[in-house]
């Protein structure tokens, strides 16, 4: 679906994005900024197979093919891998932006929506984790959903199963496993992407989730360093959706 | 409570025997002509939709599980975690023509092919790197290479009565297919505890 916003939607989604960037700020996170079209050939070493698919792409005037970024973590991975290569971290970032993607990846999704998130990068292990989660909470807190449920699983682990486990598990197959899934294998995790880490928050009354992240150490590999990495992202379409639902406008 | 769509049809009396076996009453009310209806202690309710439909439901959170073929799930790509085979409701998917007009390892370029199953055809032709015209049909598959819409078909047989009624043999077995218990993938985390339970209930008796 390709739609207008309108007034009074227009504030309403300011006001939660409001929220969001203070807690963001507080956290010692800056803004970046990223272009919303830059050349395929570049952007497309660091993106996972389904966003390639899923992307929309053009020529310029030159003839240079460009693609509408279908994800800005991507995006900010390769600046931090090159720009700001030299630059030591810890780098703490948050991005407030569209994105664009073919419909039918996922239910209730737009062809354009907007993505508000944060990227750390440098914090190895456990303690970049935990501050990412803590964040992700403080989040969901700071704009008032009821009933909200974070859950997370372990993408590594996952990635070092048989080619079929994983490809049933990713399929979310249990009869192909022949056993009925554990919670934490409901998570339908990304493996080109996420490498420890990955969680999901949703409400129970919702088909969809609204928000994910984890751990990708080797994204900024693809772009020429190597840097550990860990954040999450929230689609402002879907939790302004749920707030209204929970009579939170 | 839990939501379940079922298929309408001849496949509806076996899923619901399957819930009958686990405890669950109906009301005596004739249940067979509701769209929607609840078990007797109100903690199941049921949604009666088109077969191609449930994974949809399904897949929206609409129903939180449903029963649905295989054969649906593979051609429709529904994003939705698929729980138990309950082995009911077996059929294949064949590619089947006049009886001695095709062989399988010998097919012509530019074959017409009638069939319901779009993207399971156009999959199964892709292996074969075969380009062939696909007719997508509603109904009556059967009829399409008697009656010269189609050179062959890829339909779903159960005991491939009717193709030899049509005078129609089969070439290649695309899969087989069974009755699959399916939750949506947000309810699954959600509501863990309430579809685990109902699903080992049904493990047993499937």
């Amino acid at each position: 679906m390709i739609r207008d916003i309108l007034p009074p939607d227009t504030g309403w989604r300011r006001e939660i994005l409001g929220k969001i960037v203070r807690v963001f700020e507080r956290a010692g996170y800056a803004e970046i900024v990223t272009p919303t079209f830059e050349e395929y050939a570049v952007l497309s070493a660091g993106l996972p197979e389904h966003l390639q698919s899923a992307s929309y792409r053009f020529f310029d005037h030159q003839g240079v093919q460009m693609v509408l970024r279908p994800d800005i973590t991507t995006q900010i991975a390769r600046v931090a891998a090159t720009k700001l290569a030299k630059q030591k971290g810890p780098l703490r970032f948050y991005y407030s932006g569209d994105v664009y993607r073919v419909s039918g990846l996922e239910i209730g999704q737009n062809h354009q929506f907007h993505q508000i998130g944060v990227e750390l990068f440098d914090v190895p292990g456990v303690s970049g984790e935990r501050e990412i989660l803590t964040l992700a909470e403080e989040i969901v807190r700071s704009v008032g959903l009821r009933d909200w449920r974070i859950e997370q699983t372990n993408a590594g682990k996952i990635q070092r199963l048989p080619a079929k486990q994983r490809a049933a598990l990713q399929q979310q197959d249990f009869v192909t496993l022949g056993r009925l899934p554990r919670l934490s294998e409901l998570l339908s995790v990304d493996l080109e992407y996420y490498t420890g880490l990955y969680f999901e928050c949703f409400v129970p009354e919702m088909g969809y989730i609204l928000g994910s992240g984890g751990r990708y150490d080797n994204l900024c590999a693809a772009f020429g360093r190597k840097r550990p990495a860990v954040g999450f992202a929230f689609n402002l379409d879907k939790l302004a959706r749920v707030l209204a639902a929970q009579g939170r406008k | 409570m839990l939501t379940i769509a079922l298929s309408k049809g001849y496949l509806l009396d076996t899923a619901l025997k399957l819930f009958k076996k686990i405890g669950l009453h109906f009301p005596a009310a004739d249940i067979s002509r509701k769209l929607e209806f609840m078990d007797s202690t109100g903690e199941y309710r049921f949604l009666i939709v088109r077969p191609v439909d449930v994974p949809v439901y399904v897949e929206y959170g609409t129903a939180d599980l449903g029963i649905a073929g295989k054969d649906i799930l593979l051609e429709g790509r529904h994003k939705v975690t698929e729980l138990l085979d309950l082995k009911f409701g077996f059929c294949r998917l064949v590619l089947a023509a006049r009886r001695g007009a095709y062989r399988q390892d010998t097919l012509p370029t530019g074959l017409r092919v009638a069939t319901k199953f779009s993207n399971s055809a156009a999959a199964y032709f892709q292996k074969l790197d075969l380009d062939v015209e696909l007719i997508k049909l509603y109904g009556s598959v059967e009829l399409a290479p008697v009656d010269g819409l189609s050179d062959v078909i890829i339909d779903l047989v159960a005991t491939g009565r009717t193709l030899k009624e049509n005078g129609l043999e089969v070439l290649d077995e695309i899969y087989q297919s069974t009755a699959r218990l399916i939750a949506n993938r947000v309810k699954a985390k959600s509501r863990y505890r309430e579809i685990m339970a109902l699903a080992k209930k049904i493990k047993r008796v499937a």
